[in-house]
């Protein structure tokens, strides 16, 4: 997922650079051509303001509205989670702050009570869901949006929050554990969201062309170090065969 | 295929987890085996009230047809838990006082506690309170076999002993022996 | 009913009570046992019976008779340590109250008198004479509603009389059993006496 073109002060300030090195270069545009931008984006920027402190109550509540909003910021390379306070432009500008922040704390809180069943990946509707579920009905309706914009705001406080897509338009998992994720776990990964959360080695040697030790060692590690997956030993026919079921992947009725 | 909760035969209703065939593989990572365990115990203790077992046993996990299958087997998914894992879930048990090996020195079976002692021994003198039975002596027979089913009905002998060892601290109850056996007396509370 | 918070002693109207309602319940476990054998063999004489064994079928039968034979006997055991129970139990209540309204000692004296070696022998007597003793006794310490019961009581047992009469009458030569327990009746019969020797002893 790509971030809405970089910070929205940072952005401003990059293009000013920018315009700046070009003017330095080309000497094509007029310094009051660059005020004149500058005066431009400000325009915007307080109508912006604007506009959102009037609709605040609808932002708030309202998850469409919310995208809508989003989208309109990042149209002009705005994002809204920037700035010299805490919770950014949400907070100066509509004290959504606060809302900003219960959420991200409600999101962590999730993943760390999950987090030894799981071994630090939840699937995003999963944790969309029990955080829902932590907010309660007064809280408004949130989106897997919401919780994604969320999880990125908390990047640079280095906890390793990531989101990662599967790309097939279909599952989403959030990574709530500083490890990284190397490439073979991803794949296993995958393939366990395809098969609603089992995977075995056999499969993954046929199906990625792995040797026997290459699948056993990142199952190995998944299972024993990451803690991300759990054990079967009674898989198969004979019921005696090993498997492994990851259980982000899992779906699960209640 | 999700994995959802299930009604058994009896009523029980047992959670998702157990529809999850790791659930019933002992983990080796310890973190997971942990909640695992958790879990076990839990729903353990459930059915044994629900059906009011006081007993369990390695063997109910080694041959089928006993009281617990619809716990240690779920034919829906071919797993069961195995003796060895049973084994290790009863010992945490043990360790958190919510059994004990019964016969002592041995780990093969437990004496559940899904109601400690202090609650039977609440339960004991409530009953024997609301059947009109304070001042009168009882055997353990008319306790754990009485005419109308209680909430002491199938009470094994080492769990009403404690009961009544708790209560007698506070002067509710009184053992009496004699060369064919033990009885018991209830009392009402002390007035401070 | 006393400033006294220790929990009263042990006394040996305690201890006879106690004992009594120990008899009482291994005949009633040893009632439950026999129940399950006549269960049993009522099965065994429909399984032999279809297979087409009907010598063996009989066979089970009998042996089922003369258990159902020791059961009634028991029962009419039971019947009699119930009536002590809750007679003792019922005079020693009434002793606490007689104490209350200071009324005590007269009547105390008569129940205690009652309880001496002869009557004993009443009690281990035929049936409906040892009704009528405790019956005066019931009327001694209360007049009332009890007669009804006592001889509705009577009755029933009358009947199971008949009913055990009969089912001798028609019984042919009982077969011995090696595992026929003959010696448990009389012996819960000797700890009624037993039992009520030592009661006799309190004054």
């Amino acid at each position: 997922m790509h971030r809405l073109g970089g910070a929205g002060l940072a952005a401003l300030q990059r293009q000013q650079e920018s315009l700046k090195s070009f003017d330095a270069l080309s000497n094509q545009l007029s310094n009051a051509h660059v005020d004149n931008l500058h005066a431009q984006l400000d325009q915007f920027r307080n109508a912006l303001t604007r506009f959102a402190t009037h609709h605040r109550a609808d932002i708030r509540s309202d998850p469409r509205f919310r995208h809508a909003f989003q989208q309109m910021c990042a149209s002009i390379g705005v994002d809204p989670l920037a700035g010299p306070r805490r919770g950014g432009w949400w907070e100066e500008a509509l004290g959504l702050g606060d809302w900003q922040s219960e959420l991200g704390v409600q999101i962590v809180d999730v993943c760390v009570s999950t987090r030894d069943r799981n071994g630090g990946l939840i699937e995003l509707s999963e944790l969309v869901r029990l955080v829902s579920r932590l907010r309660g009905l007064e809280g408004g309706a949130i989106t897997e949006e919401d919780v994604v914009r969320s999880i990125q705001a908390l990047k640079p406080l280095g906890t390793g929050y990531e989101v990662l897509d599967f790309g097939d338009g279909g599952r989403k998992m959030v990574r709530s554990v500083p490890k990284e994720l190397n490439e073979d776990q991803m794949v296993v990964l995958a393939i366990a969201a395809e098969q609603n959360g089992r995977v075995d080695e056999d499969f993954l040697v046929r199906r990625n062309a792995w040797t026997e030790e290459r699948a056993k060692a990142v199952l190995s590690n998944m299972l024993l170090r990451d803690g991300t997956c759990w054990l079967d030993e009674q898989d198969g026919p004979n019921g005696m065969g090993r498997a492994y079921w990851v259980p982000a992947a899992m779906q699960w009725d209640d | 295929m999700n994995l959802s909760t299930y009604k058994t035969a009896s009523g029980f209703l047992l959670p998702s987890i157990h529809s999850a065939p790791p659930f019933f593989t002992q983990q080796p990572n310890t973190a997971t085996q942990a909640g695992f365990t958790e879990q076990w115990t839990r729903l353990l203790l459930a059915y044994a009230r629900h059906r009011r077992l006081f007993t369990l046993r390695l063997e109910d996990a080694e041959v089928p047809g006993g009281e617990w299958d619809e716990v240690l087997r779920n034919p829906r998914i071919n797993r069961r838990l195995m003796p060895n894992h049973l084994a290790h879930v009863l010992d945490v048990m043990v360790s958190k006082d919510l059994a004990v090996y019964e016969p002592a020195k041995q780990m093969r079976a437990v004496l559940l506690y899904w109601r400690s002692p202090d609650e039977w021994a609440d339960v004991l003198h409530e009953w024997a309170t609301n059947t009109g039975q304070l001042n009168t002596i009882l055997t353990f027979y008319e306790i754990s076999d009485p005419p109308v089913p209680s909430a002491l009905s199938g009470i094994p002998e080492s769990l009403l002993r404690g009961a009544i060892a708790v209560l007698a601290k506070s002067g509710r109850a009184q053992l009496i022996s004699i060369s064919d056996g033990d009885g018991v007396r209830f009392f009402p509370p002390r007035t401070k | 009913m006393g400033g006294s918070q220790s929990t009263p002693k042990i006394t040996a109207q305690d201890r006879a009570i106690l004992d009594l309602k120990l008899q009482r319940d291994k005949l009633k476990q040893y009632q439950k046992k026999i129940q399950i054998i006549l269960d049993r063999e009522h099965e065994i004489a429909k399984q032999q019976l279809a297979a087409g064994h009907k010598d063996r079928a009989l066979i089970a039968l009998r042996r089922r008779k003369y258990q159902e034979g020791l059961l009634v006997k028991t029962d009419g055991q039971l019947e009699s340590l119930e009536q002590l129970v809750s007679t003792i139990e019922f005079s020693l209540v009434e002793v606490s109250v007689l104490h209350g309204l200071k009324q005590g000692n007269a009547v105390l004296k008569e129940i205690h008198k009652e309880l001496n070696v002869e009557s004993v022998e009443r009690l281990l007597e035929e049936t409906a004479e040892a009704r009528e003793y405790q019956r005066e006794i019931d009327n001694m310490l209360t007049n009332n509603l009890s007669l009804d019961e006592e001889d509705a009581v009577q009755a029933e047992l009358k009947e199971l009389q008949q009913e055990a009469l009969h089912a001798q009458r028609n019984e042919e030569t009982p077969l011995s059993l090696p595992d026929a327990p003959t010696a448990e009746p009389v012996s819960s019969e000797q700890g009624v006496l037993r039992l009520i020797l030592l009661l006799a002893s309190l004054t």
